[in-house]
């Protein structure tokens, strides 16, 4: 008798289950305890392989259920019912298949000797989902076609169930899979949005912009910051054309080899280059190029231009500066130049002023001595003279103009400034010999300036020997090479005069003496700012006879 | 043997190695009546003989072989004789305090003040003839001094602190007639007219006796 309500009962409990490992537990529970069977196999078909799901096994009162998802073997179940069942679709019911001709043969019930079997097919429609095995190991003719009803309308139940857990199933786990893909996604999203702020905000405050060039087809890409250094519409696509009209025209040059370059061997480069903006003010960019190839192993550059303006002017006001201060070091550590100045100019002044006063005196003197007035008049004007030529003479020196730089060849200066002076020093009794090296190189320098100098050391040497009468006043010049590798250029002025006091020597290059001698040249304190400025010494040293030598001696052309 | 003091004209040397600044005072002094000479450095200065006029000198205080101070060194710092007006083109502060300090008379600086510089010719030479005249008259007790016996000089050193005779012959161990002769002697001979004018020259001399207390 078929239990209607138990039948139910089970009906209902499979189509409950969603779930499907429950659903094939409580399909294989019900169908052992549906049929009376000790064993149950549940094989469902896995991509057209038939595979063993579960096993239910009657112990006394448990069942027991495992899961073996194994493949089917002789050892499992009577092979030809479930070829049988797998063929044909039909049901396979044995009442004894033991005694069974046709299962003689059969390993499996020669080796396990079941009464009764029943195969079953679970068909959904028309497509064959799985099947069922029951045997009875005790009894035969267990399964009753009442019985085998039951369990076919179960099997038919199972397999809409099973359709529906495993469509649940994949469902739920689509489900699942496409929120995790979906978080992810967003999760990537906003990691890429940030970064892209990031970048953009990074480029935005170093002034950087990136770029891509791909070689073959000459496309650009830019990024925002980069259109607004160059300050083009970020809507219009770039191109090489629109970069090259920026570019400072003197640059071009510069950036055509550079991009030939870039063609031709896929190096990495950097360079700097001006661009000359619309309103015809200079920026300077600073530009990285990385070779890379693409997926098509064509070449492309990816790169950065930075816009280096603000550095770049303000390296450039600070190198002007130094150089200034530098120039205005050089004046004023010389001795506290002011100093000596308005030293050097007082002493004119100075006889001007006693001049006038004298003049005056003498013109109220009774009677008046004219004759004195005129000449104290006439030593005033000298003196006034004088404090001209010395400023007209610094003025030359150190203000605005700067120092010529020329090949200078001394032997020829020096003679040109012999040939200034020699009345002079005939008239001062001086016998003047000149010994100037042949093999002289020229040297770099202001020509003028030199000539003051050499022009300066033959006055003093003169004047030195003024007073002199118990030996010839003798002057010699003298010009050689010198230094390890013959790389410096010395002149020397040597003469039999008073010398000086070892003590004092330095004391010489203090002041100006521009009002020896008649004011014809400039002093030693002069002299040796000049031969400075040609990277060179000037110096004293007292002969070993009478008198003393003064010297100067600079690197020649050529010699960094 | 010594002269008087010499009323001979005062010589001015002037002491600068700028022929303008030489030239100018030259005619300057000149034309004021005095005596000058210029030299263009301490050495060739130095190499001249003292004068007997009274003088002073007008000195650069930067000279190229010695500077002004060194000079006043070695001429000789308490010269009242030859009193230093120092001149510069510089002028510092801490070097005008240095120049008077050393006993400069003045410290000019250049462009040179004309009546600042012979107002202060003037003062040095009237310093300068003081001195001499002083340096005469003390050259003259001296000499008198050295005349005296080395009785009269017990005399005169006693005599100054205001003893009388009586007292004198007790302390020297002779007579009082004694004494009164070795002071007449000692009033010729130095040339006294008064006791007050012997002590005066007593105190010139530094001449007193140490009373033991």
């Amino acid at each position: 008798m078929i239990d209607v309500a138990t039948v139910i009962k089970a009906s209902q409990a499979l189509s409950s289950e969603l779930v499907l490992p429950s659903l094939i537990e409580t399909l294989v529970r019900i169908a052992l305890e549906q049929a009376g069977a000790q064993r149950a196999l549940l094989i469902l078909l896995k991509a057209d392989e038939p595979r063993i799901e579960t096993e239910a096994l009657r112990a006394h009162d448990t069942v027991e259920v495992t899961f073996r998802d194994a493949v089917i073997t002789p050892a499992d179940l009577p092979q030809v019912a479930l070829y049988h069942v797998l063929r044909t679709r039909e049901s396979v019911v044995l009442d004894d298949a033991s005694a069974n001709s046709s299962y003689s043969e059969d390993e499996y019930v020669r080796r396990r000797g079941p009464r009764s079997v029943l195969c079953l097919p679970i068909v959904r429609q028309t497509r064959l989902v799985g099947l069922l095995y029951l045997e009875n190991q005790l009894t035969p003719r267990a399964f009753t076609p009442d019985r085998v009803a039951v369990l076919e309308l179960l099997a038919s139940q199972a397999a809409i169930s099973l359709e529906n857990a495993r469509l649940y199933t994949d469902t739920y786990q689509e489900n699942c899979e496409h929120k995790l893909a979906l978080e992810r996604l967003r999760r990537s999203e906003d990691a890429l949005r940030r970064r892209e702020e990031f970048l953009k905000e990074a480029q935005r405050l170093s002034l950087t912009g990136g770029f891509v060039w791909r070689v073959p087809s000459n496309e650009i890409a830019w990024s925002r910051q980069l259109y607004r250094i160059f300050e083009f519409d970020p809507e219009v696509r770039v191109t090489l054309a629109m970069i090259g009209s920026r570019v400072h025209p003197e640059d071009l040059p510069m950036l055509g080899d550079m991009l030939e370059r870039a063609r031709n061997e896929a190096a990495d480069f950097e360079y700097e280059h001006r661009l000359l903006m619309p309103d015809r003010s200079v920026k300077y960019v600073h530009l990285v190029g990385h070779a890379t190839r693409d997926g098509n192993g064509r070449l492309e550059y990816i790169g950065a231009a930075q816009d280096v303006t603000q550095n770049r002017l303000a390296q450039d006001a600070l190198s002007k500066a130094q150089s200034d201060l530098a120039r205005v070091v050089r004046v004023t550590s010389l001795g506290a130049l002011t100093a000596s100045i308005a030293h050097e100019v007082n002493q004119p002044l100075s006889g001007i002023v006693t001049n006038a006063n004298t003049c005056l005196r003498m013109l109220a003197a009774d009677p008046p001595n004219i004759d004195g007035a005129r000449e104290t008049a006439r030593r005033a004007i000298r003196d006034a003279n004088r404090a001209s030529d010395v400023i007209t003479r610094l003025r030359a020196l150190f203000i605005k103009k700067g120092t010529a730089s020329e090949a200078v060849d001394l032997n020829e200066a020096t003679r040109e400034v012999i040939a200034l002076c020699v009345s002079e020093l005939q008239r001062g009794r001086v016998i003047l010999r000149a010994e100037l090296a042949e093999d002289l190189p020229p040297v770099t320098g202001d020509r003028v300036q030199l000539q003051q100098v050499v022009l300066n050391l033959l006055v003093n040497a003169a004047d030195a020997m003024s007073g002199v009468e118990d030996r010839p006043r003798q002057l010699l010049i003298k010009t050689e090479r010198e230094g390890d590798e013959g790389d410096r250029v010395r002149l020397a002025v040597q003469d039999t005069g008073v010398g000086f006091e070892p003590s004092g020597v330095e004391r010489l290059f203090e002041a100006f003496y521009t009002t020896k001698s008649g004011g014809m040249g400039i002093g030693l304190l002069v002299s040796r700012s000049i031969i400075e400025s040609h990277r060179g010494q000037l110096g004293a040293v007292l002969n070993e006879g009478p008198g003393a030598t003064f010297w100067f001696s600079i690197p020649h052309a050529g010699t960094r | 043997m010594s002269s008087p003091a010499s009323l001979t004209t005062p010589v001015v040397f002037v002491v600068d190695d700028d022929v303008s600044v030489r030239e100018s005072l030259e005619a300057l002094i000149r034309c004021e009546g005095w005596q000058t000479e210029t030299f263009g450095s301490a050495r060739q200065f130095l190499a001249r003989s003292r004068p007997v006029a009274p003088s002073c000198l007008v000195l650069d205080m930067t000279l190229p072989d010695l500077d002004g101070l060194e000079l006043q060194r070695l001429i000789g710092i308490e010269r009242l004789d030859m009193p230093i007006i120092f001149i510069t083109g510089h002028g510092d502060v801490p070097m005008s305090v240095r120049a008077m300090k050393a006993g400069a008379l003045e410290f000019l600086t250049k462009p040179l003040d004309t009546e600042a510089l012979l107002s202060a010719i003037r003062l040095a030479i009237e310093r300068s003839r003081t001195a001499l005249i002083q340096e005469a008259q003390m050259r003259v007790l001296r000499d008198r001094c050295t005349s005296l016996s080395s009785r009269e000089r017990e005399v005169m050193a006693l005599v100054v602190l205001g003893h009388l005779n009586k007292e004198i012959g007790c302390e020297l161990g002779i007579s009082e007639i004694t004494v009164k002769a070795h002071r007449g002697n000692m009033m010729r001979k130095m040339n006294a007219k008064s006791l007050a004018e012997l002590v005066t020259m007593a105190g010139k001399l530094h001449i007193a006796a140490e009373r033991d207390k």
